[in-house]
């Protein structure tokens, strides 16, 4: 295999990772800004999304795309209810909230552990097939992925910034105080930008089943990229992420193609040390005044 | 008069806001200054660079001659410049007494394996800052609260006591961030005395941000106006009175005509 | 009502003194039981008495570190270099292993510490990852995913920890150590600073005291704790994998503090006593026993904030006394 298709195919398979990266990024920050809670138990939804999804398709015969959208849909409903019957007490209340998502964690993942057992499962590919892509060859099914992605994220900006709920939930990230004073009804926008939050995750859970396994475990991995994605880009700043999620997962694939995975760690960890000494707003957000 | 703190053209920009610019003035040993301006003159962003909370975009303070531009705050406490914030600033789940030690605490240096070991440095230390408690609640009047949790005093002594707190760290330069903001007339006159008596029995300097203009008139011997976070007058309160700049932006609204 | 302790006068110091008395008889019990399993859980809630407390400092300073089983492993991997490789004696690998990670958690605090509390959480959160994985990447230092196996057991002067019994008898003295410990610098002034700066770090900051500092010491001094408990762990059990080290163990510990109560100095202890032989009871349901644990932590953190802890004294967190 020569070099441009090495690079070519690391790039592309940086990009959907980053992509997984930013939708997980994306949805915990919105709980962040929502509620000024570091959700832990985020990749317990992502986990389940993928089962949703495995479910969906292999048990249902679904097709892919009414799969991941009802698994959104549910993942908006239960984490709705999560957000209600047990977070409530928590809210703004960034310690012990951060706590509770730890408890929730483990009760999720020890619960998916029960019912569906330690084993990986491994769902079959959406669509079969290579495509040519310039100068390097890549897995058909991984341009789905980044296809989906970003229309996921486009709906999402769309919704955040078109219509009346949307900016209700950035109106309330701002700044909740004003957002009362303006009538918006905070006892709804919680459970929703909860819902939406862990949403996404599910969605990306969903959409990485086919290329990666399906198991409990499966959530710890992208947790920890979505917490270096949200230190780099900035934690509240969607543009920040965007781009730290897209750097990381490139670099992390080049790195982990070209050097050991171990190496790559190491430099990951290095440079977001080195942006916390430098620049601890993030990568795009202006210097602390 | 010995100058206590020089503030020389500080600017402070938040995300394209000039909420100071180039704001220059000085406060000497025994005054009592006063800070006024309409909201959103930036006053209390004055206090947050003096003291040390913010940086400023530009420009430079000093405290008795030494450069503490920049902070961090608890260093400016420790050269003797205390402040008090607009919230009530106190420890809501402790005592009265506790709240006023945890004040006086800064001026406890020794090693931490001397303070575990109950060493004879840091009993005296201590026996310091408990003196220094002690006469913080005399003066304050607070004896009565000693005992009391901090969250269950009235307004008015909530902020009293945010103001023994800072007094309790020892300044020679004490920032008061609307202190009677909340009091009624009365209330307000007899903190006046207090804040008088405070300055001669503890050698204190003053420098307070407030609206309640009978207060300001009354106690200030020199008033420094803030615009917009520009300094538009700098006088005795007779010359600020008639001042017709400051009476176009500021005094001349109906509520401070009695003033 | 004031904040005067409700509890007052000769019943105070009668029912004090039994429970000392039943307290000291627990203590002592291990040495006379027969059942070396039920030695091997003392033991271990010795150690995570003193684990606990570490991380107990920690949290009175209001920050919440999600990496201290890293530092337990940090000391551990130190300790036992120091004394299979360059031949140490036990003593000297443990203050080794006590210094390194507190060493470590100083850098890496004189960093984060500057930072908004959550940074705080996540960036341990990834250090503790990071450490496990640069712990699995060098086989040649640390024995990679096989881990380090056939550890001498501790010594000292000549004397072999090398029965369950003995080595309970070192870990008790260290878990007795760190509460005391713990007891006596929450008497301190650096103590009083400490929960200054918990419940209102801006004031604190305003009155003189450098939150930074302060954070960054009870950081180090915790993690150094941390890394003291893993050494002796590891001299106990002869054997350290990466594995053992790894957020499920920082979760572990968490879950202790909040359960026992992160305000007073027995919170560790009765965290590590109701859930240290837990597993035991969920013997084979491990997955139950965590959803337990997590339903616990949420309950305790809704109803009962203070932990079990907050049930034994019933006075306001009030320091009449200095």
């Amino acid at each position: 295999m020569d070099l441009t298709t090495l690079v070519g195919q690391s790039v592309v398979n940086g990009l959907v990772v980053g992509l997984l990266y930013l939708l997980m990024a994306v949805g915990f920050t919105l709980v962040f800004g929502v509620m000024r809670v570091v959700n832990f138990a985020h990749s317990e939804f992502y986990m389940l999304g993928a089962f949703v999804a495995y479910y969906c398709v292999t048990q249902l015969d679904l097709p892919f795309l009414s799969s991941v959208a009802i698994t959104f849909v549910l993942a908006l409903a239960f984490g709705w209810m999560v957000e209600w019957l047990i977070l409530k007490p928590f809210r703004h209340d960034e310690l012990n909230g951060m706590i509770a998502t730890i408890g929730l964690a483990m009760i999720l993942q020890n619960l998916a552990l029960m019912a569906f057992g330690p084993d990986p499962l491994s769902m079959p590919s959406v669509v079969q097939g290579v495509v040519h892509l310039g100068f390097t060859v890549v897995p058909a099914s991984r341009l789905y992925v980044v296809a989906f992605s970003i229309a996921v994220l486009a709906l999402l900006y769309v919704f955040l910034r078109y219509t009346r709920t949307g900016r209700a939930l950035r109106a309330v990230v701002q700044d909740v105080e004003i957002a009362a004073a303006q009538g918006i009804c905070a006892q709804l926008i919680y459970p929703l930008g909860f819902g939406i939050g862990v949403g996404l995750a599910a969605v990306a859970g969903a959409l990485m089943a086919p290329l990666f396994s399906v198991s409990p475990f499966i959530g710890a991995g992208p947790l920890l990229k979505a917490f270096i994605v949200v230190i780099l880009g900035g934690l509240g700043s969607i543009p920040g992420a965007a781009l730290a999620s897209l750097l990381l997962g490139i670099s992390e694939s080049l790195a982990g193609t070209f050097l050991s995975t171990g190496a790559a760690d190491i430099l990951v960890f290095a440079f977001l040390i080195v942006m916390l000494v430098v620049r601890p707003s993030g990568l795009l957000a202006r210097p602390e005044q | 008069m010995e100058t206590l703190l020089q503030v020389d053209g500080v600017s402070k920009i938040f995300g394209g806001l000039a909420a100071l610019s180039n704001v220059e003035f000085s406060v000497g040993r025994g005054e009592i200054v006063g800070l006024i301006g309409p909201n959103g003159a930036g006053k209390t962003t004055a206090f947050n660079v003096i003291s040390g909370t913010h940086p400023p975009t530009a420009g430079r303070v000093r405290f008795k001659g030494v450069d503490v531009t920049g902070g961090p705050p608890s260093r400016v406490v420790r050269l003797g410049l205390a402040r008090t914030f607009q919230a009530t600033s106190i420890y809501p789940a402790v005592s009265v007494e506790e709240n006023l030690y945890r004040g006086a605490l800064a001026a406890i240096d020794t090693g931490l394996l001397n303070q575990l070991l109950n060493g004879v440095r840091t009993r005296q230390a201590v026996v310091r800052a408990r003196d220094n408690v002690e006469n913080v609640i005399e003066t304050m009047g607070l004896a009565q609260f000693r005992h009391t949790l901090a969250g269950g005093l009235s307004y008015g002594y909530q902020k009293r006591l945010g103001v023994a707190v800072a007094l309790a760290t020892k300044p020679e330069l004490l920032l008061l961030d609307e202190p009677a903001a909340g009091l009624n007339p009365e209330e307000s006159a007899e903190f006046g005395r207090l804040l008088r008596a405070l300055r001669s029995r503890m050698n204190l300097t003053l420098l307070l941000v407030e609206h309640h203009m009978a207060l300001v008139m009354d106690l200030c011997e020199r008033i420094v106006v803030l615009v917009q976070g520009e300094k538009i007058a700098e006088g005795s309160p007779e010359q600020i009175r008639e001042d017709p700049l400051v009476i176009e932006a500021y005094l001349g609204a109906p509520e401070y005509a009695h003033a | 009502m004031n904040g005067a302790t409700l509890w007052a006068g000769n019943l105070d110091s009668v029912r004090r003194r039994i429970a000392y008395l039943a307290l000291i008889a627990i203590c002592a019990a291990p040495f006379f039981l027969a059942n070396a399993f039920y030695v091997h859980l003392a033991v271990l809630i010795c150690l995570n008495v003193a684990i606990v407390g570490g991380l107990a400092l920690i949290c009175r300073t209001g920050q919440l570190p999600l990496g201290h089983g890293a530092f337990i492993g940090l000391g551990a991997y130190a300790a036992v270099t120091a004394t299979m490789r360059a031949h140490w004696p036990f003593w000297l690998g443990a203050v080794g292993g006590t210094l390194f990670a507190a060493l470590l958690a100083a850098l890496l605090g004189w960093v984060i510490l500057r930072l908004r509390g959550v940074y705080f959480v996540l960036v341990t959160f990834a250090f503790a990852e990071l450490v496990r994985l640069v712990m699995l990447d060098w086989p040649s230092l640390t024995g990679g995913a096989n881990g380090i196996a056939g550890i001498p057991p501790a010594a000292l002067f000549g004397f072999e920890f090398d029965t369950k019994v003995r080595f309970y008898a070192l870990a008790l003295v260290l878990a007795v150590t760190v509460i005391v410990f713990l007891h006596v610098f929450f008497t301190t002034p650096t103590g009083h600073a400490v929960d200054a700066v918990a419940e209102n770090p801006a004031l604190a900051e305003a009155s003189g005291l450098s939150v930074h500092r302060i954070q960054l010491l009870a950081f180090s001094i915790g993690s150094g704790i941390a890394g003291l408990g893993g050494a002796l762990y590891a001299h106990y059990v002869g054997f350290v994998s990466p594995e053992s080290f790894n957020t499920a163990l920082s979760v572990a510990m968490i879950v202790m503090l909040v359960i026992g109560g992160r305000q007073s100095v027995w919170g560790p202890v009765i965290g590590a006593l109701v859930l240290t032989p837990l597993p035991e009871l969920f013997r084979g349901a491990v997955q139950t026993q965590h959803v337990f644990y997590g339903a616990a932590l949420i309950l305790i953190l809704r109803f009962l904030p203070g932990g079990l802890a907050s049930l034994l004294a019933r006075r306001s967190v009030d320091r009449a006394s200095y």
